[in-house]
């Protein structure tokens, strides 16, 4: 069974690299597509823009996005993934830097699956990572999308 | 005529009904005198009508009867009664009647008996007796008919005085009293230099009188009432003025309210984005150089000695602790920020859920700990919480070094207020630098002996003053230290 595509959207090349290698050390083999803004993301889920063409029947397992992101924010990227039916039952994970009590909230108003902040140290943030994984790529049912 | 009656006043009806009572009461008493004395007088007039008989009489009648001459008799009866008032005469010897004129009555009558004597030989005998009445009806009716003139001539003369006494009280008092009422009664603060003048004739005018003396009073009176009417007029125009300058004050100070309002919400405001972009963009750098630090001990190390493996421990470690600062400042500001419910807390169960948390972190060993039952707080709880976990966390670490730590939690009455203390014995501070102790960064500990990041205690007192109480402590090197704090004034 080929692995599922792991979407992180991610605007900080730092921070994009750092994840990518905690997903790398904690084994996870999915295949990474990286969005660096917004407006890419909702491109590869929709099939338009850089990625027009792209069969939209085949999702990603796993969304892991940041909040804040230029064009479009994260917030504004899960209201509109949520209020397609294509990409509505897709699990969210936001993984950004601040665990603000507003952002927090307005998240989970927006149907988010998971908040996780990123911690500094960087032998936590594996760890973090790890469970993230072992949860929504292992533990976790999918939803039934696509053929 | 009943109009006309009218217009006089009642003080002149009242002037006259007395007038009338006592003039009547004095007529009645001056016709009883004059009765009286006309009384008297016709009895005496009486009187000397029996005299008349006594002197003029008596002797003809003793000898007409001596001489038993009854003509005679009868003639002279006939005379003696034609006196004025005589009513009846007789002449008797014994019980018979000689002769008689007149006729009989027994009431309202003066009766007067008269011996008739004559002298034979040498002695005087009496041969008989004369009878006189006098009837009083005709005084009686005299009397009664001068008391009817008298009464009728006072009575006339009462009604016609009392109608004069009227009419001159009237055209002297009474229309000049109701000139006055109605000159006073049109009197308002519009019309105060309007003179009052009274309908008098010139020889009246001339003579100063009581009138006069209203006029000028009157008069007088107009003029302070009009000066303290001008008075009044200022006075109202000052406060006037005084409102619409309060008026002015009070919208300048609103505008200026609303400014400061504006100003301090987009200060807020800013504060807000602030707070939002430190949360968020100074921790991102620090977890680059955390990470990368890491990846470069990973995929690096083996080309590196000791020193520059410690250079870099030294790297990460500085990171994570300026991610903690960042995060305490952010829970220092939050703790500002957020809104307060206050509510009963359950202050002892609190207590125990923050030490089970602490056990849960640090999961090293069991600090003893000792909680008082039964305290209760009135704060909001979630502050309540974050005081308590940074006073044991403190008491904790600060008691982590000694052999057999101690920590206490209790409450204490002063002066009427509840204080909250938390004490331990574990390495206590300098009091000389007490001062130092609550503000942000300060701290009394080098990092080595003890770590922390300087905001918990400022944290601490910022919730503590937000609940209306002050927060103090005392230590001393070595011997542990004791943070009591109260929640209102």
């Amino acid at each position: 069974m080929k692995n599922k595509v792991i979407l992180l959207v991610e605007d900080n090349p730092d921070d994009e690299t750092l994840t990518l290698r905690a997903l790398r050390k904690n084994q996870i083999l999915n295949e990474i597509v990286v969005a660096r803004d917004g407006a890419e993301a909702l491109d590869y889920l929709f099939g338009t823009g850089v990625h027009v063409g792209r069969d939209t029947s085949i999702q990603p397992q796993l969304i892991l996005l940041d909040l804040k992101l230029p064009k479009i924010d994260g917030l504004e990227v899960l209201k509109r993934l949520r209020a397609d039916p294509r990409t509505t039952l897709l699990p969210v994970t936001v993984l950004t830097t601040s665990n603000e009590e507003c952002d927090v909230v307005t998240s989970y108003q927006l149907g988010v699956n998971s908040y996780v902040r990123k911690p500094v140290d960087f032998d936590s943030f594996i760890e973090a990572v790890r469970q993230l994984g072992l949860y929504w790529l292992v533990l976790n049912t999918a939803p039934p999308i696509g053929s | 005529m009943r109009k006309w009656l009218a217009k006089f006043s009642p003080l002149g009806w009242r002037l006259v009904a007395a007038t009338v009572a006592f003039s009547t009461v004095v007529a009645l008493l001056a016709t009883a005198f004059q009765l009286y004395i006309d009384y008297r007088r016709e009895l005496g007039e009486i009187e000397s009508t029996f005299e008349q008989v006594e002197q003029s009489y008596l002797p003809t009648l003793a000898n007409a009867l001596w001489a038993t001459n009854r003509h005679e008799l009868q003639v002279a009866l006939n005379g003696l009664v034609r006196l004025p008032d005589v009513q009846y005469v007789a002449v008797k010897d014994n019980d018979k009647i000689w002769a008689e004129a007149g006729h009989p009555k027994s009431q309202n009558i003066r009766l007067r008996d008269y011996p008739l004597t004559q002298v034979h030989r040498g002695e005087i005998i009496t041969i008989g007796g004369l009878t006189v009445v006098v009837d009083l009806a005709g005084v009686y009716q005299r009397l009664l008919d001068k008391f009817w003139v008298i009464l009728i001539t006072n009575g006339v003369k009462t009604f016609l005085v009392a109608g004069f006494m009227l009419w001159l009280f009237h055209w002297l008092v009474t229309r000049h009293l109701q000139r006055i009422a109605e000159f006073a009664s049109c009197l308002s603060p519009g019309n105060l230099h309007e003179r009052l003048t009274l309908d008098r004739s010139a020889h009246a005018q001339n003579k100063l009188d009581e009138f006069d003396l209203v006029l000028d009073g009157i008069s007088r009176m107009q003029f302070n009432l009009a000066t303290a009417v001008q008075t009044l007029e200022q006075d109202i125009v000052k406060l006037e003025q005084a409102e619409a300058e309060i008026q002015q004050l009070n919208t300048a100070l609103e505008q200026r309210v609303v400014e400061r309002t504006s100003q301090l919400e987009a200060v807020n405001q800013e504060l807000e984005a602030f707070s939002y972009s430190v949360s968020h963009d100074l921790r991102t750098p620090l977890r680059s150089i955390d990470g990368f630090s890491q990846a470069l001990v990973e995929d690096y190390g083996e080309r590196l000695d000791a020193v520059g493996h410690d250079y870099l421990k030294r790297v990460r470690h500085a990171a994570q602790r300026m991610g903690l600062l960042i995060d305490d400042l952010l829970r220092l500001a939050r703790v500002t920020r957020t809104d307060m419910k206050q509510v009963h807390v359950d202050f002892s169960a609190l207590t125990q859920e923050v030490i089970a948390d602490l056990h849960k972190h640090k999961g090293c060993s069991e600090a003893p700990f000792r909680v008082q039952a039964s305290l209760v707080a009135y704060g909001d709880p979630a502050l309540l919480r974050i005081v308590m976990e940074n006073l044991l966390d403190n008491a904790w670490k600060y008691s982590s070094k000694i052999a057999q730590p101690q920590i206490e939690v209790g409450s204490v009455v002063q002066n009427g207020h509840t204080v909250y203390f938390v004490r331990d014995n574990g390495a206590g501070f300098d009091m000389a630098y007490v001062d130092k102790l609550f503000g942000a960064f300060q701290r009394l500990h080098r990092d080595e002996e003890f770590p922390g990041t300087g905001v918990g205690l400022a944290t601490v007192k910022r919730i503590v003053h937000r609940h209306g109480g002050k927060i103090w402590a005392e230590a001393q090197p070595g011997a542990g230290a004791l943070f009591s704090f109260t929640l209102t004034h």
